[in-house]
């Protein structure tokens, strides 16, 4: 046991939670550690403290100023008891009685000084409950008695009242909001000060206590239950527009907002957006309001953007790195600018740009830490967090959020052009997405359909009668001398008469099946050649083989006995002899750069010996099979298909390569693109640029990836 | 939780005689505003506390039934308004995301685990520290450390709540809480030995 967790267990021991082992353990630790004894006396101490002060703090002797009710706070007390009590006499619905639980009515008061404000006297508002507390103020759900309307109103409060700076800043407020007249901020009914409070106070728009924070998080938690709909974010997407443009206008006004986070946006149900809290806004000096407000002058200080005790927590999350370092000069339209980027950050990944260093930061330097990361780190990446934001959109939120001012948008108003256009450029890429995916799946359908019809003619040709007619008259396989002999090249080429006796009958028989085959050819135009091979001793030998032109593919020839190929067995040819009867082996001939082929092989056996004899296979151009599907794609789309290994087997990109291309040299994103075949078979991107999918062959041996993506 | 806090004999002798609500703020107004302050440290949610306490009071001024002390019936509903305040924190605090633990163990450890030197003074059993001045400073201290953190502490330690009582209120769990307890002891033994060895040396000085 160390010391950490000899603490852990003093701390435990205090609430009784200790077993007769930890206790043990404890007291030998107690015994050797000074500091670990110093700890349990101190903690006994202090709770025995607080416990004994339970009865110190009823006691009225306490002396102390601060553990008393204000005056203030006692009048408003008695004020809602009174309140309380008549509601509860007047035997009122239960609904009313609970909204009447605190009621305060500003009024004319008796006393003469305080008529000197005309608004005071026409305006008459029941407080109903608190709707939001910071560090200036707090704001009230109130009725509009003379309206007969709700409105959020806003007080000082009274402790921050004694500050003649918060003071200032708190009327400031009213007025910058009040001169702010945008559909999107949110718009102040009545201003003024409580004559019996003597706090100011204003009265606004209420909308609801939604804010953009609870519909991100909304927004987040359905999207992570798979439920993504992209109707949501859409929603969120156009309430930023709505932001960016309340801080557009705002900046033509000469005014910076300095504190955009999402819980500054109510939202509603119906679409309507507000930017509220304008109370760390700065006024351009030569802006338009800087000349009309009374206040502009005395408060250019800088020191009121300091944050309040209050809002530590909230603000630096989302903050610039010029406002972290403290850099007052630096403020203009571009820090509103990141800003909003920052809000796009948390639309897209459902954190604070910012809640990362936020987290890690410890110990009682925490702002600080804070801030000096904002300051000295990278911007965060959104895809980090979710990976599946579009990059388009990513973009443009890195580049509001950029560390370097002139990197970020001019205005706010460049921002939302750009997200409007992602939007609308979203449904026009969505729709050729949709289109290329659709083509991706005839894609691997026709493949397959083909792919079968290759292997059901490779099965088709074992049956024909030239087949055992040629082999009943093949001489029987003559061992080969032994190899490890100096003078026996191993690639010496079968002589053609050790394997294909130049008899007439045999001819004839190859005659005939020449014949077959070219008539099977002409029916399938996808084939490219059928061949027919004796295999002895690891060699191959063809007996017969057609072909087609690849100048005329109506021209479908046999070759003659000179080209027919002697050599040794491939792979392919191998594994297609270790198949069953009937068994068809289907593989991909790379030999030939431009003339990638797809091959069909069964094997022949000796129906007597039931040795295996030779096989036949059936080939065909990659690019053939899959011939309309292609066109279809036209200019639209590149297309890749790739096998296993990695290599390019056909693309439609122009290229007068002399080697197999590989996948990853072609294609960006081809690791990710191959981790989500290899686990699901089909791969989809937000990005709208490729799409892929996969075709496994029979017995799993090998598979087609068909990857297409959206030509620039 | 504890039992109803303990009287002076002049609150029992007031306590004999009910008044009513119009009389409450008056007479049991700073009392009340102390109660919750000890345990929630925040002036505002404090008064808040209090002006509820007086209107759920008056909704359910039948229940009183005049065989406890009214202040004792008023401080139950207190103590439960305290208790739904400290809760609304937590979620509140749960719902921005952000963990406000601070971890104070780096400060008096060492990375084997073990006191780094010179970080708490030593102190003996008995008891000289004890006086009002204590207590302030423990208070003052409470509101140095992390608020999640006191919370625990204050439930744990003035209200003697059980650790699943807490966790049920807080919605927070065991281990969780112990984690919250283990930090603000400590947090809290540092701050007060830190302070109070300071203001020792100043008053020993001639």
């Amino acid at each position: 046991m160390n010391d950490l967790q000899a603490s852990e267990l003093i701390a435990k021991s205090l609430s009784g939670e200790l077993s007769e082992l930890e206790r043990e353990e404890l007291s030998r630790h107690l015994e050797r550690t000074p500091e670990a004894q110093s700890l349990a006396n101190l903690s006994v101490l202090i709770q025995k403290t607080l416990r004994d002060s339970s009865d110190v703090v009823l006691n009225d002797q306490v002396n102390d100023s601060d553990a008393r009710l204000s005056s203030v706070s006692k009048e408003r007390m008695r004020r809602s008891i009174r309140a309380a009590q008549r509601a509860s006499l007047s035997q009122r619905p239960a609904s009313q009685l609970q909204v009447a639980q605190t009621e305060t009515t500003y009024y004319r008061g008796s006393t003469d000084e305080l008529v000197d404000d005309s608004r005071q006297s026409e305006s008459r508002f029941t407080l109903l409950r608190k709707i939001g507390q910071g560090g200036l103020g707090t704001v009230w759900l109130a009725r509009d008695e003379r309206l007969r309307r709700n409105v959020a109103l806003k007080e000082l409060n009274s402790q921050a009242a004694e500050s003649q700076k918060l003071w200032q800043r708190f009327t400031r407020e009213a007025e910058i909001t009040g001169h702010l007249e945008h559909p999107n901020v949110v718009p102040l009914y009545l201003s003024g000060v409580n004559p019996e409070t003597g706090l100011p106070f204003y009265a606004m728009r209420f909308l609801g206590k939604q804010t953009l924070a609870d519909a991100i998080r909304e927004y987040h938690v359905v999207r992570k239950g798979s439920a993504d709909d992209p109707i949501h974010l859409h929603r969120l997407l156009n309430a930023f527009l709505d932001v960016c443009q309340a801080i557009a206008f705002a900046h033509s006004r000469g005014v910076i907002h300095r504190d955009l986070k999402p819980e500054n946006v109510a939202l509603d149900n119906f679409g309507q957006v507000l930017v509220l809290d304008w109370g760390l806004a700065k006024l351009d000096s030569d802006g338009e309001l800087a000349t009309r407000l009374s206040l502009a002058g005395n408060l250019q200080s800088d020191s009121v953007a300091q944050t309040l005790d209050g809002d530590v927590v909230g603000t630096p999350l989302y903050m610039a790195p010029e406002q972290a370092a403290g850099d007052m000069s630096q403020l203009d339209e571009r820090t509103d600018v990141y800003g909003l980027g920052a809000i796009l950050f948390a639309i897209l990944t459902g954190n604070a740009p910012h809640e990362n260093s936020y987290r890690s930061a410890s110990g009682q330097s925490r702002l600080k830490d804070v801030l000096d990361r904002i300051v000295n780190s990278e911007t965060p990446l959104p895809r980090d967090s979710n990976p599946a934001i579009p990059r388009d959109l990513e973009s443009i939120c890195l580049r509001a959020m950029s560390k370097e001012r002139f990197v970020r948008h001019a205005s706010a108003q460049e921002l939302a052009s750009e997200v409007e256009s992602w939007i609308a450029g979203r449904h026009r890429l969505q729709t050729r997405y949709e289109a290329m995916r659709l083509i991706g799946r005839d894609l691997k359908s026709r493949l397959c359909v083909q792919i079968r019809q290759l292997a059901v003619t490779a099965q088709f040709m074992v049956e024909l009668p030239p087949i055992r007619g040629l082999q009943e008259l093949s001489p029987p396989a003559s061992p080969r001398p032994s190899m490890d002999s100096d003078h026996q090249p191993v690639d010496e080429e079968c002589a053609p008469e050790e394997h294909t006796p130049q008899t007439p009958e045999f001819n004839l028989w190859k005659e005939r099946l020449s014949s077959v085959l070219r008539a099977l050819a002409k029916t399938n135009a996808t084939l490219y050649a059928l061949s027919y091979s004796r295999l002895c001793d690891e060699r191959i030998c063809e007996l017969v083989r057609i072909e087609r032109s690849l100048h005329d593919v109506a021209n479908i020839r046999a070759l003659p006995q000179s080209r027919l190929r002697r050599s040794t067995a491939n792979i392919f040819h191998k594994t297609t002899m270790e198949q069953f009867p009937g068994e068809c082996h289907i593989d991909f001939d790379l030999s030939v750069v431009g003339l990638i082929r797809i091959v069909a092989g069964v094997p022949v056996f000796d129906p007597q010996t039931e040795e295996p004899f030779g096989l036949v296979w059936a080939e065909a151009e990659i690019g053939r099979l899959a011939g309309p599907e292609l066109e279809a794609t036209q200019n639209k789309h590149t297309v890749y298909l790739i096998d296993d290994k990695g290599h390019v087997l056909y693309s439609n990109k122009p290229s007068s390569q002399t080697e197999i291309a590989l996948a990853d040299a072609e294609i960006s994103r081809w690791p990710e693109i191959a981790q989500a075949l290899a686990e699901t078979g089909e791969y989809t991107e937000s990005d709208r640029e490729y799409y892929a999918t996969r075709l496994t062959l029979p017995h799993n041996k090998n598979s087609i990836r068909i990857v297409l993506q959206v030509s620039s | 939780m504890s039992s109803e806090p303990s009287l002076t004999e002049n609150d029992q002798l007031a306590e004999e005689t009910p008044v009513g609500p119009e009389q409450w703020v008056d007479r049991y107004g700073d009392a009340l505003y102390r109660f919750a302050l000890a345990r929630l440290r925040n002036s505002i949610e404090a008064e808040d506390a209090v002006q509820e306490t007086f209107l759920s009071a008056i909704a359910g001024q039948e229940q009183f039934t005049g065989a406890g002390s009214q202040r004792g019936w008023l401080l139950g509903i207190l103590r439960r308004k305290v208790i739904d305040a400290m809760r609304l924190r937590s979620k509140k605090r749960d719902s921005e995301t952000v963990e406000t633990g601070h971890d104070p163990t780096a400060l008096l450890f060492d990375e084997q685990g073990r006191w780094k030197p010179g970080s708490l003074p030593f102190v003996s059993p008995d008891d000289r520290l004890q006086s009002q001045e204590l207590w302030q400073l423990v208070r003052s201290c409470l509101q140095q450390i992390a608020p999640a953190q006191a919370d625990v502490f204050v439930l744990s330690v003035i209200e003697e709540m059980t650790a699943e009582q807490i966790c049920e209120v807080l919605d927070i769990s065991l281990s969780n809480l112990w984690v919250r307890l283990h930090r603000a002891r400590l947090g809290l033994a540092k701050c007060v030995a830190a302070k109070w060895f300071r203001h020792d040396e100043e008053v020993s000085l001639p």
